[in-house]
This record gives C-alpha cells, sequence and structure tokens, in this order.
C-alpha cells in the first residue's frame, strides 16, 4: 500500500516539473548580526544519506561538538531533545544536511526566536564539480572561500560551522570545487550547510 | 514598513501603540525579517506583484489579549488574519487573503487546558501543536490517543478550523467534526463560547456540543467572523492492539464492490481509516507494456486491464484495512471482513499484518505507520532528497482537492475525467487508470492532485494556476467541488458553490456584514469580503 510519502513522491513525478515538499532555498543573504563572539553550538546535525555529511560530522566531532545523525526525519531528535532544550532557552545548531531538516528546523526555530545565521548551498553540477555558495558573517566567509575548492570541503565547512563567529556584516561567496568529486553519486540532494542562532543576536 | 490598505499612517502609527500597550513590544512585529517569515513557503504566487503579504504581526498571550487587540483592530478598521502555528502548508500556510493584514499570532497561546481520558476529551488553546497535545497525554499516561495529520507540526484547533483530517479512526479523523465547544473573540472584541460552555460552570463543554439553540461552530471553520481562543476535542480511547490486513481484488470491476464493502465496515465503526492502491499502477513511469495499452485510442478496456493483471498475477485493486480495539475484538472484525469479501468478490486475498499490542516496542515503532497509532511526526518532510521518482525537486505543492463520492463507479468517472482534462489542457496528467483517491474523509473521497511550486519559474506557476483554475470548473461541472484550497483559489473555488445564485456566498456575506461591519477579520477567506471590499472585486 502507498504511504503519504510514496503518494506525494508519485504525484510530483508524474506533475509537470518533479517537485518535492520542502522549499528548496536559495543561497538569499541572512539577516546581518550583532557582533559578538562565536556561539557555541548545542549540536550539529549530520545527515546519514550523505558522505559528505558523514565526514562533516566527523570533523565537527573531533573539534568537541556533539553530533545528531538524521536519515531526514527530525522527529526524534526534534521531539525527544531540542524542543526541550529550546523551551528553556535558545540554542544554536549547526548541520550539513539535505533540505528537509533544514526546512523543519529553521521554522521551528523562528517560534524560539532563532534565524538562520550562515546558510550555504552545495551543489553537483553536471560536470561533477560542486559548487558552494554561502552566505554568512564577512570574516568567516572570506576565511572559508579559499578551503571550499578542496576535496576536503565537507570539513572545512564543519569548522566553519562549529566556529561560526557572529559579526555584524554578512556576506555572499560562491566557490566551485577544483577538480570533480568521486563521492558525488551517493548525493541524494543537493546539500545545506547551517547555523540557526539565537535571534537576540540580531541588529535591532 | 508597510501599511495596511485603507488605514492611513497616523491611525497605523497609533494603533501600533495600542497592540504594544496590549501585548507588549516585543510581541509587536513590524521588521521586515520578522514579517517575511509570514509568508506562504509555497506561494503559488511566489514573488509576483499579487502575492499575500503581510503589514505587520501581533502576538497576543490569551483571549483577554486577543480580544483588547481586536478591538484596537476594529477602532482602526485595521485588516487583521489570525494564525495558530501557520503551518497550513499547501493550503496557503500563514499568508492573508488581503495583503498588508496583520497577522494575529496565537502560537503564545499553547497551553492545553484539559484531557480527560475518563470521558475522552481534551480542550486547549490555538498556539498548542500536534506534538504538544501528544507529550502532555504521554507524559501523564493518559488512556487517550490523538488524531494528527501528517506533519504533525500543527495546531489542532488550527487544522480544526481549517477542515483538517487525519488517519486514525472514522469521525476523529475528520478535526472539525471531532470538536466540541470553543471560544472565540467576535470583531467587536466579544468573548463568546459555543455549545455547553456558554452555560456558566457547564460540565460538558468538551462533550456536548450542541448546548441549547443554534449551533454556530461552522461559521468559525474556513470563516472570518472571530478568533478562536480555545477548543474541545473528543478523543479516542488508547485501543489495546492494532492490526493491518491488505485486501485485494483481482478484475478492474472489482473496484465497485471493494468500495462497498469497505465503506459498510468502515461506517459501522468495524475499522480505522482505509487505504486505496493498485497493485497495478505503482508509483513511476508504467512498464513498457503498459505504457503501450495505455496509448491505444479510446484507452484499454476492462478486459485488458485483467488480462494485463492477469499474467502479472497480480490483482487489480488492494486495500489496506486497519483495525483498532482488543486483540479479541481486532480479531473478530478481521475476520468478519473477511467473509464480507469473500461472499461477494470471488478471488479476494488478503494479507495479514502483525498484531501488535500497546504500547509498542522501538522496532514496533519505527516500522509502523506512525499517525496511523496517533503519533505526531515530521517524516514527511525528508522526501525532498532526490530520487529516480523525484529527480529535481524544487520549491513546494498546493493542493487540488476535489470530493468525489465514496464508490468504485465515482472513481473511475474522476479519473477519466481529470485524465481527459489534462489532456485538453496540453499537460502531462497527474491521473492515471489507477490514481485512487485519498481516504482521509469519513464520508467521502478526497481525488486529490499535487501542483509543484517554483520559487524561480514563475511561467510555470502561472501555467499551473491557470490549470488548477480549470480543473476547478471542471470538477463543478461534475459535482464535485473541492474542500479546501489557498487563498489564491478560494474566490474560484467559492464561486463554484452557486446554487441558486450564489445564495450560500450571499448568505455567508450578509452575516459578515452583520457581525463584522468593519470587515476585519480575515478579509476574503473562503471568499467571503467585507462589503467595502466586495464592492471593489465586483
Amino acid at each position: 500500500m502507498p504511504s503519504r510519502r510514496e503518494f506525494i513522491q508519485a504525484g510530483l513525478a508524474i506533475s509537470v516539473t518533479p517537485v518535492a515538499l520542502p522549499i528548496r532555498e536559495s543561497v538569499g543573504a541572512v539577516p546581518s548580526i550583532a557582533p559578538h563572539a562565536s556561539q557555541p553550538l548545542y549540536c550539529i546535525m549530520c545527515d546519514t544519506r550523505s558522505s559528505w555529511s558523514s565526514a562533516f560530522a566527523r570533523e565537527a566531532e573531533r573539534l568537541g561538538v556533539r553530533v545528531e545523525r538524521t536519515s531526514g526525519d527530525i522527529t526524534d531528535f526534534w521531539f525527544n531533545d531540542l524542543s526541550r532544550r529550546w523551551k528553556d532557552g535558545p540554542v544554536a545548531i549547526g548541520g550539513l544536511t539535505a533540505h528537509g531538516p533544514l526546512f523543519c528546523l529553521e521554522r521551528l526555530g523562528w517560534d524560539h526566536g532563532l534565524r538562520v545565521v550562515l546558510r550555504g548551498t552545495h551543489r553537483v553540477l553536471d560536470t561533477g564539480h560542486v559548487e558552494h555558495a554561502i552566505s554568512g558573517p564577512s570574516p568567516a566567509i572570506t576565511a572559508a572561500r579559499a578551503d571550499l575548492a578542496g576535496a576536503d570541503w565537507p570539513s572545512h565547512v564543519a569548522r566553519l560551522v562549529t566556529r561560526c563567529p557572529v559579526a555584524g556584516r554578512t556576506t555572499a561567496a560562491t566557490v566551485r570545487s577544483s577538480q570533480p568529486d568521486s563521492r558525488r553519486a551517493d548525493v541524494h540532494d543537493t546539500l545545506l550547510s547551517w547555523v540557526i542562532a539565537p535571534k537576540a543576536a540580531h541588529v535591532p | 514598513m508597510a501599511i495596511p490598505p485603507g488605514v492611513s499612517n497616523r491611525d497605523w502609527q497609533t494603533a501600533l501603540q495600542q497592540f504594544t500597550q496590549a501585548v507588549g513590544a516585543q510581541w509587536v512585529f513590524t521588521s521586515d525579517e520578522d514579517i517575511a517569515l509570514y509568508r506562504d513557503a509555497y506561494s503559488p504566487l511566489w514573488g509576483e506583484p499579487e502575492e499575500r503579504l503581510v503589514s505587520a504581526a501581533v502576538a497576543p498571550d490569551g483571549a483577554e489579549q486577543v480580544s483588547q487587540v481586536v478591538r484596537v483592530a476594529n477602532r482602526f478598521r485595521i485588516p487583521i488574519y489570525p494564525i495558530s502555528t501557520g503551518k497550513n502548508l499547501g493550503y496557503g500556510g500563514s499568508a492573508p487573503n488581503l495583503s498588508g493584514s496583520v497577522v494575529i499570532d496565537l502560537k503564545r497561546m499553547n497551553r492545553v487546558i484539559e484531557v480527560d481520558d475518563k470521558r475522552h476529551f481534551a480542550i486547549v488553546e490555538p498556539g498548542v501543536a500536534y506534538f504538544d497535545l501528544y507529550r502532555h497525554i504521554q507524559e501523564r499516561g493518559l488512556k487517550v490517543w490523538i488524531d494528527c495529520p501528517d506533519p504533525g507540526w500543527g495546531s489542532p484547533i488550527g487544522n480544526a478550523l481549517d477542515h483538517g483530517v487525519g488517519y486514525t479512526f472514522g469521525a476523529y479523523r475528520d478535526h472539525f467534526h471531532s470538536h466540541c465547544g470553543l471560544e472565540a473573540v467576535l470583531p467587536n472584541g466579544d468573548v463568546v463560547r459555543t455549545g455547553m460552555g456558554a452555560l456558566p460552570g457547564a460540565k460538558t463543554w468538551a462533550e456536548y456540543r450542541y448546548g441549547f439553540g443554534p449551533t454556530v461552530d461552522g461559521l468559525f471553520a474556513q470563516g472570518n467572523l472571530g478568533i478562536v481562543t480555545k477548543m474541545g476535542f473528543h478523543l479516542l480511547p488508547a485501543p489495546e492492539a492494532y492490526q493491518t490486513s491488505v485486501v485485494t481484488v483481482p478484475r478492474r470491476n472489482d473496484i465497485v464492490p471493494l468500495i462497498d464493502i469497505v465503506n459498510e465496515l468502515e461506517h459501522a465503526g468495524l475499522i480505522g481509516m482505509p487505504e486505496y492502491s493498485s497493485p497495478l499502477g505503482g508509483f513511476g513511469p508504467p512498464p513498457p507494456e503498459l505504457a503501450e495499452l495505455l496509448k491505444r485510442p479510446g484507452g484499454p478496456s476492462e478486459e485488458d486491464f485483467d488480462r494485463y493483471a492477469q499474467q502479472r498475477n497480480r490483482g487489480s485493486w488492494g486495500c489496506r484495512l486497519q483495525f483498532y480495539g482488543s486483540p479479541k475484538v481486532v480479531a473478530a472484525h478481521l475476520e468478519h471482513a473477511k467473509d464480507r469479501f469473500n461472499a461477494v468478490v470471488a478471488g479476494a486475498t488478503f494479507q495479514d499484518g502483525e498484531l501488535l499490542r500497546f504500547p509498542l516496542t522501538q522496532e514496533q515503532l519505527d516500522r509502523v505507520h506512525k499517525v496511523a497509532v496517533g503519533i505526531p511526526n515530521m517524516s514527511i518532510f525528508s522526501i525532498g532528497a532526490r530520487t529516480a521518482l523525484n529527480p529535481s525537486p524544487s520549491d513546494g505543492h498546493l493542493w487540488f482537492s476535489p470530493i468525489i463520492p465514496k464508490t468504485g463507479e465515482a472513481v473511475l468517472e474522476a479519473q477519466r475525467v481529470f485524465m481527459d482534462a489534462f489532456a485538453k489542457l496540453g499537460m502531462p496528467s497527474m491521473v492515471s487508470p489507477f490514481s485512487m483517491p485519498a481516504t482521509w474523509m469519513h464520508r467521502a473521497f478526497i481525488f486529490i492532485m499535487a501542483f509543484p511550486i517554483s520559487r524561480t519559474n514563475v511561467a510555470q506557476n502561472q501555467r499551473n494556476r491557470a490549470a488548477f483554475g480549470e480543473l476547478v470548473k471542471v470538477a463543478a461541472q461534475h459535482g464535485w467541488g473541492e474542500y479546501r484550497t489557498a487563498p489564491a483559489f478560494q474566490d474560484e473555488v467559492m464561486a463554484a458553490y452557486s446554487y441558486n445564485n450564489n445564495a450560500l456566498l450571499r448568505l455567508h456575506e450578509t452575516i459578515k456584514d452583520a457581525v463584522d461591519p468593519n470587515g476585519i477579520i480575515a478579509a476574503g477567506r473562503s471568499g467571503i469580503w467585507p462589503r467595502h471590499l466586495r464592492r471593489a472585486r465586483a
């Protein structure tokens, strides 16, 4: 029997243009945020469907950040962990995931006074190169630009996310990998890197 | 900062001050960044001048604050648009019908007021999400189930007020039907309670829905006469056990007795939500032989379909039956269901699922369809990933949801009608000869389809909006109307409900003018516009 998920997949697959439920965010500018030190992350989220995200998580773990793993469904993390934590007060989280987890967590974060302060899309081009388009705090983005062109970009994204300095100015950058990535076959979706941080840090 | 239509800058500034006095400065939102959060994430008008946008948002913390805010809005004739959790994706999200409206965001009103597991009801505020109510019940070990939609981050009140639906048992799935009593703030700021709630000190507000005199609750569902601030719901007593069985019938025409018998079982309260499908019409492109068959002029005959099914040793139609109750009751109902099918449909087969006893183990929880056992979740959002079926996912969807009768004949007719409609539109069909309806409604089917939405391809959105409008007309010509739709289509859908020169809409407008003479609440909701905007639109 079809589940609702299969039903939607099927309905959309035969529609004019295939489509998914979550919005596919463009790398629009994120809001400017007030100058203060980097947010200690409550945890980062790893999308286990992607080897890139797993590499990202390994580096984050090495840096001492707790890792939450998902195969796309955030329910357990939300219901048993984050919703309780955010009730006590907003704390920052980060991740490198497919679109669904960010779509949900961003909207849930809005209700608890949090906003996305760093957002990147990591998209495989037809050539096999990976295009990184990131918007966020200027110093971090500027510093990370060069590193993203290499094959080990997930580790660099982990360092960018976990040490995301929160500064007053934001900027956007697009970087293309220098070599095609052999791991592209396991990519289920465009990946997004993100930091969701308390709104209190925003410039009024 | 945008100013609501028809409001002077001076009045607007004064109103903002008074909103602030009512709820506190931190709960009045006017920055571009904050009000952007109220855009409909799946808007079919995304980025176009007609996109419905808000001017500000105000978040009260209780019925008294709602009343104060409404009085201010009424004084300055400021259009307001209430939302609960704002998660009505596919049907409009949190965006209003009238651009420039002020959203009344009720998320702070998130108190579970009462849950009774002896009399099986709950009373909640609009900011309570299904997750919250579920947690409240679980933490207290209460012996009741909620019936939730998929995903579960929405509000029982918001969902019920938009005629939302769920997955478990009978009338509980129809969330407005399962409500019992409500409290609402009227456009003049008055607070009214319906049903038994009108009796001070009533002991049965969430149990006996009528109270005394005419019932008015329905006017607040898909309506614009007030802001609902509390609502009661009947809850399902927690069953001991759950089991599924998939019945498969061999021939194409067996769809008629299949649905007849399932109706009989469901309307007698013996099964929960049935889920239909066709073993022939799996998802994705049809295999080559079937594709050839479907290309035949006039389409395949019943015999063609039956031969195709027989050659593959597959049935033509299936239905997953869901049984709830004690193990003895489940077994008896399952046996009875099999008897009924075996007596009527030659060759019916059954595939029984495991009998699950509650509470479930973690392993059982991981594989059960959670909403079928009253557990809210977000797993549906994990389908955004690329798959063979969904190779280049885009930006959202718009539900087209016509209601059709619960008969096999109606399903086959809907297939034909909508396939023809797509052919005439020159679009790939969202419907196939194997498409089956959604069964969330207790007494009718929804022949639901999802139109894709793009945030970058305006031309595609425009084409799909035109197609959507055409399907509304085609459906109406066949006696089918949509049960729910996004603001962009509410005028069109209401126009289809045109019996006796739109007598229903005229009645709604008469009531609207009497109860909300300044037309402040949810102008245009369900196509019901206040007088001053109605004239402009005529």
